[in-house]
């Protein structure tokens, strides 16, 4: 682990209390947390400063000894409302990784109904169209809405040779939900202890074969759900979904921080159903509330992706399993993902450079 | 389960559960000290405004006279507590055991007054039943006549531990137009109907909006769906609610429609739901007292099967 340097992209908060650290040390003569490499990192996010403490090198005595201690002196630094002190996120996964997928994205939202699904699904849309291979992996075990929104029904066939199940094709898209497996009318009743053996096994046995990008469309929440579906896979980022009220906001602000926790990066912040043009006047409507997502992506300091009005046109195509209808250039829908197609290309082409072909402009993309 | 199995050869591996199974009929949850009847308020789907159906029913049922309670049960995302403006902490009484807050004459309980707005919680197995154990059982609850549980959307966790736990008089279940919240609405249904909970009504919301500039009737989502279910599923259809311009702005400041807008549409919609939801209530507890008179006498004739054989000899 290098040690933190507080010259390095700090802000005077977080420096504020790197010094603060540095003066302290859980032996006389010992060494400070920051030399001991006690302390892993800090990070200031709103008004909250939080600690990260490194379990290598402390045993769990003395992190509850720091996290009492620490917090009533860090507080008084100019800036810092609450202070968190916790155990340096884990990776929950492990770098465990499907054989044959190269990068796995995660679209969440502490909130229901913010329109995850429907988004992952416009944007798989998108990318396949720029000859990335994408798959979906419907990790709503309660509300899976990969059937409807594709039109796409079970069976779901075995591979005979290693026995895992094939995705459904829809619309050039790889495909797995639980919907597939269960009756329409069939309530799904998973304990918890059950969540995490049977999803785990859900999530491994499909056999993906060769895909640049697995969407992972997740339930809203924090969930044991959510933690299974981590467990199985790395997930290489998040993208976050919120509609644009605070009621929506207070939920997301939760499930951000459920993957800062677990060590998952945030890719950025979609804002969704922000405004409603009126099918008389024209007059755009705020009906879920307006500016939210702006606010919060710069609170949090991530960045928003896009701000995506309602389109009832697109809540008819998702319901008729038609979407690719909507992602046409020049439609409304296509116009207004483009800037997350983008940045998400961006990033999957700095990780593969063989990509970066293939991912130029998508609005001169051949659709 | 075995329709679950015809459907997929890899069923086997998976292992789903029989819900029937998970409540054994000698198990009956202990009534809660206080608490009269318990209505759940749930969704199959995310975002079909249960916790607004909640916290505007809970307001007309106590404008109707009733003494009304509200539980947060949905601990992943918590809303009931900035609905109804409850922002500050929860109360203790003198032996320092937790009190419900009052807001709008309604008792209100939600995990959100007892963490911080930013406290991520991954809520596994054992911490939901024992969270959910203390918010019904070991808070002192003021009487009431009845209290509404905001339910997070789905079938997991929460769900099961408090059909299991807890006495629960019935269900309401709250879906939007779409066939995408529909179809979970469904089997939202059906966990309640393997449980034999009875379903109250579907109330379907969101169903429209009449443009404040120009009047204009809009459907958001295309519609027929929830009709159909609950013609399908033999469920009382309790009709709509429309999108309300202010919704959104009075939920997100703490102020239920029905109070804010007390001679609203909107409002005056939830007052006949309030309505109906008493009248299912009372049903509810005539048939329970007509069944404990059946099984009252059932009891009398397992009681001479067993004397019968012994008097024989
Ligand atoms: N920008 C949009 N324009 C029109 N309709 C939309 C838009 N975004 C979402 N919808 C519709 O809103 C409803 C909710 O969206 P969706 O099901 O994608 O949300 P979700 O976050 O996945 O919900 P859940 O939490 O239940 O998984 C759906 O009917 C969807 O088609
Ligand atoms: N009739 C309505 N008119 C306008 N807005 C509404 C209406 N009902 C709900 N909303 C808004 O829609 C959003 C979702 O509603 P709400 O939070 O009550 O849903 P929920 O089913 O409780 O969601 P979750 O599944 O996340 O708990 C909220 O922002 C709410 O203000
Ligand atoms: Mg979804
Ligand atoms: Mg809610």
């Amino acid at each position: 682990m290098p040690l933190i340097d507080p010259n390095s992209g700090y802000n005077t908060a977080e420096r504020h209390a790197l010094d603060i650290l540095s003066r302290m040390s859980l032996q006389p003569e010992g060494a400070d947390l920051i030399h001991a490499r006690q302390v892993h990192d800090i990070a200031l996010t709103g008004e909250v400063m939080r600690v990260f403490l490194n379990t290598d090198t402390l045993d769990e005595a003395q992190q509850e000894m720091l996290a009492e201690s620490l917090a009533p002196l860090l507080k008084d630094i100019p800036g810092v409302e609450r202070v968190i002190v916790k155990p340096r996120p884990q990776a929950v996964s492990g770098g465990r990784r499907i054989a044959g997928v190269k990068r796995v994205v995660a679209v969440h939202s502490g909130k229901g109904g913010v329109g995850k699904s429907t988004l992952t699904a416009q944007l798989a849309l998108m990318l396949a169209h720029l000859g990335i291979k994408v798959g979906i992996l419907d990790a709503d075990i309660y509300g899976p809405s990969l059937p409807i929104l594709f039109g796409a029904h079970g069976p779901v066939q075995q591979n005979p040779d290693n026995q895992k199940m094939t995705p459904l094709v829809a619309q050039g898209i790889r495909l797995m939900s639980l919907g597939f497996l269960l009756p329409d009318d069939q309530a799904l009743v998973w304990r918890g202890s059950l969540v995490d053996e049977g999803l785990s096994q859900f999530f491994t046995d499909v056999d993906w074969g060769e895909l640049d990008l697995l969407l992972v469309d997740l339930p809203p929440g924090t969930s044991d759900v959510h933690l299974a579906a981590l467990r199985t896979n790395e997930f290489d980022g998040v993208i976050t979904v919120t509609a644009p009220g605070q009621v929506s906001l207070d939920d997301v602000r939760r499930g951000m921080e459920m993957f800062a926790d677990l060590a998952v990066p945030c890719i950025g912040l979609i804002e969704n159903m922000a405004g409603v043009a009126c099918a008389g006047c024209r007059q755009v409507n705020h009906l879920f509330g307006e500016l939210g997502g702006g606010s919060l992506a710069q609170e949090i300091g991530v960045p928003l992706l896009a701000t995506i009005p309602f389109y009832p046109a697109v809540a008819a195509a998702a319901d008729s399993g038609t979407l690719n209808t909507q992602i046409q250039p020049g439609r409304d829908a296509f116009q207004a993902l483009l800037p997350v197609v983008e940045r998400l290309c961006g990033n999957i082409a700095g990780v593969f450079p063989e990509l970066r072909q293939r991912s130029h402009h998508p609005s001169e993309a051949q659709l | 389960m075995s329709e679950c199995k015809s459907t997929s050869r890899n069923s086997q591996q998976i292992p789903l559960t029989n819900i029937a199974d998970s409540q054994t009929q000698d198990n009956i949850p202990q009534p809660i000290e206080g608490i009269g009847e318990i209505v759940l308020v749930a969704s199959g789907k995310g975002g079909v405004g249960k916790s607004t159906v909640t916290v505007n029913l809970a307001v007309s049922l106590r404008n109707q006279g009733l003494r009304v309670g509200v539980l947060d049960a949905d601990l992943y995302g918590p809303s009931i507590a900035r609905m109804f403006g409850a922002s500050e902490g929860l109360k203790t009484d003198d032996r320092g055991i937790a009190q419900p807050t009052e807001c709008h004459g309604v008792f209100v309980l939600s995990v959100a007054s007892v963490m911080p707005p930013e406290a991520a919680l991954v809520w596994k197995g054992p911490l939901v039943t024992q969270t959910l154990t203390q918010m019904f059982r070991e808070v002192q609850w003021p009487e009431v006549d009845v209290l509404l549980v905001d339910l997070p959307p789905g079938t997991g966790d929460i769900q099961l531990t408090i059909l299991e736990q807890f006495p629960i008089c019935g269900a309401l279940v709250v879906t939007t137009p779409q066939r995408l919240a529909v179809t979970d609405a469904r089997r939202a249904v059906s966990m309640f109907h393997e449980l034999d909970i009875p379903v109250f009504g579907l109330i379907e919301n969101m169903d429209g909006y009449l443009c404040p500039c120009c009047g204009e009737h809009q459907q958001l989502f295309p519609s027929g769906a929830a009709k159909q279910l609950a013609s399908d599923r033999s469920v009382a259809y309790l009709g709509g609610i429309a999108i309300d311009p202010d919704a959104q702005a009075l939920a997100d400041s703490g102020q239920p429609m029905v109070t804010a807008q007390a001679g609203g549409v909107t409002a005056s919609r939830f007052n006949e739901l309030a309505d109906q939801l008493t009248s299912a209530v009372l049903k509810e507890q005539k048939y329970r007292a007509f069944q404990a008179r059946e099984s009252d006498h059932s009891n009398d004739t397992s009681h001479t099967d067993f004397w019968e054989p012994l008097l024989d000899e």
